[in-house]
């Protein structure tokens, strides 16, 4: 990875950070639609990462954003988690054609269908994990499931526009 | 030994995650204990700097509803000063009254960041120790009550709002009876009163205000409206839903109550209550 790519996630890590902070935060449409945009970052880091930093990387997003919303460990919890389980959903996601060497999974360099099949559970995991930590109990788990629902399709779509305006295909 | 140690180096990826998580879940554990441990009292003023400037930047669009809140509380205060008073008799009148004293100070404060969107919310507030701030003192805003200090550092503070699933305030309806107010997690407009006796003649539209059972808030400040109440399953208690005057989402001058005597009173508590 050299420098010029580092100071692409750099940057892109401190958009979602504005993103998530100064503008999901203050929009509330209803108490079932919470979305949370930041777990773009995992997923498009370049294939063979290594796993161990990509874990480290989740924990420490994580507890930054646990910070700004003062609550505990919620985030990192489950942020961490996806870290982890992203080395082992990219394996079964591959493709038959195999990664090329320093693959970065994004929409542009990768059919959407796809895209849409990589990203979506992860997100939904996400939401999912993030939701049922938060509430810890299992009588609140029909409205769990309603804003993991709603608020997945609309990080989803967020994510999906934000790839569709700023990333580029590679130039060859 | 060995195969320990190729199992450790085997599963290390697995083991770290493991490691990470429990870490995680300390931190939740702790962040619900009210512990102000080094770490969090550190995150507390890094982020209460951040969101001071943020707030900075958010408080433009906000100037004109401000203003005008601020103008109506000027005009009720107005009402209650010396100038609104006629005097109708000649002799000097000296205000100095032995038979009341101050019991609450209001502290004047600016709502630097809040949350409201998740189970668990809370509000940021741009003082903190240096203004004399403590744990457990009340907030308000003109209209409705905000919460409770949780967190305090040097110059921030965090609060716990209504809208937490742990937060608990003595309430009273119009008629006397009294109840717990608590949040269900579900709507952000709407609290629940538990435990109010099926004796008490409540009507949809009955203001409920802080009860004197509270030691945190003082007596009679407005938080809601009743929208409905109900009796579930046979209990011998109504549950009352209340709407809230608080609206979350656009608070931005708060006042934080100390109660000046509230050493006393618990150091008296303590001792009888044993």
């Amino acid at each position: 990875m050299n420098f010029s790519t580092l100071l692409k996630y750099l940057f892109q890590w401190l958009f979602l950070f504005i993103l998530q902070i100064f503008i999901l935060q203050k929009i509330y449409l209803t108490e079932y639609c919470v979305p949370f945009v930041y777990s773009m970052f995992l997923l498009t880091l370049p294939v063979n990462t290594n796993r161990y930093l990509v874990l480290l990387l989740g924990f420490f997003t994580g507890m930054i954003y646990d910070w700004f919303y003062h609550t505990g460990g919620i985030h990192t919890a489950s942020f961490t988690a996806i870290a982890y389980l992203r080395y082992y959903w990219l394996k079964l996601v591959e493709p038959p054609d195999e990664y090329e060497e320093n693959q970065i999974p994004v929409l542009a360099e990768m059919n959407s269908s796809w895209f849409l099949k990589y990203t979506f559970p992860m997100v939904v995991m996400h939401h999912f994990l993030l939701f049922l930590i938060e509430a810890f109990e299992w009588r609140y788990l029909i409205d769990i499931f309603i804003r993991t629902i709603l608020s997945s399709i609309a990080a989803e779509v967020i994510i999906y526009f934000i790839h569709q305006l700023f990333f580029r295909p590679k130039q060859t | 030994m060995k195969s320990l140690f190729t199992f450790i180096y085997r599963r290390t990826y697995g083991l770290l995650f493991v490691f990470l998580e429990v870490i995680s879940f300390y931190f939740i554990y702790q962040g619900t204990n009210y512990s102000s441990s080094v770490l969090l009292n550190y995150s507390n003023e890094i982020a209460g700097k951040w969101y001071e400037q943020k707030s900075k930047i958010y408080q433009y669009f906000y100037l004109k509803s401000e203003n005008e809140k601020l103008a109506q509380l000027n005009a009720s205060l107005l009402n209650k000063s010396y100038f609104a008073y006629k005097i109708i008799s000649n002799k000097e009148y000296i205000h100095k009254d032995t038979s009341i004293h101050q019991e609450y100070l209001f502290i004047n404060a600016h709502v630097i960041n809040s949350t409201f969107n998740n189970q668990k919310n809370y509000i940021t507030l741009d003082i903190g120790k240096n203004k004399g701030l403590q744990r457990d003192m009340a907030v308000i805003t003109n209209n409705g009550i905000v919460g409770v200090v949780k967190d305090v550092s040097e110059h921030y503070s965090t609060v716990i709002t209504l809208l937490h699933k742990d937060f608990l305030v003595n309430c009273m309806i119009k008629d006397g009876s009294c109840g717990p107010l608590s949040w269900d997690g579900r709507s952000r407009e709407y609290m629940q009163m538990n435990d109010v006796p099926l004796h008490a003649k409540i009507k949809t539209g009955d203001t409920v205000y802080t009860s004197h059972f509270s030691h945190i808030f003082p007596m009679l400040i407005p938080v809601g409206k009743v929208e409905s109440f109900e009796r579930k399953q046979k209990n011998p208690f109504y549950t009352v839903q209340v709407k809230i005057f608080t609206d979350f989402s656009s608070i931005h001058h708060v006042y934080v109550i100390k109660h000046i005597y509230k050493a006393e009173l618990d150091s008296l508590q303590k001792i009888s209550y044993q």
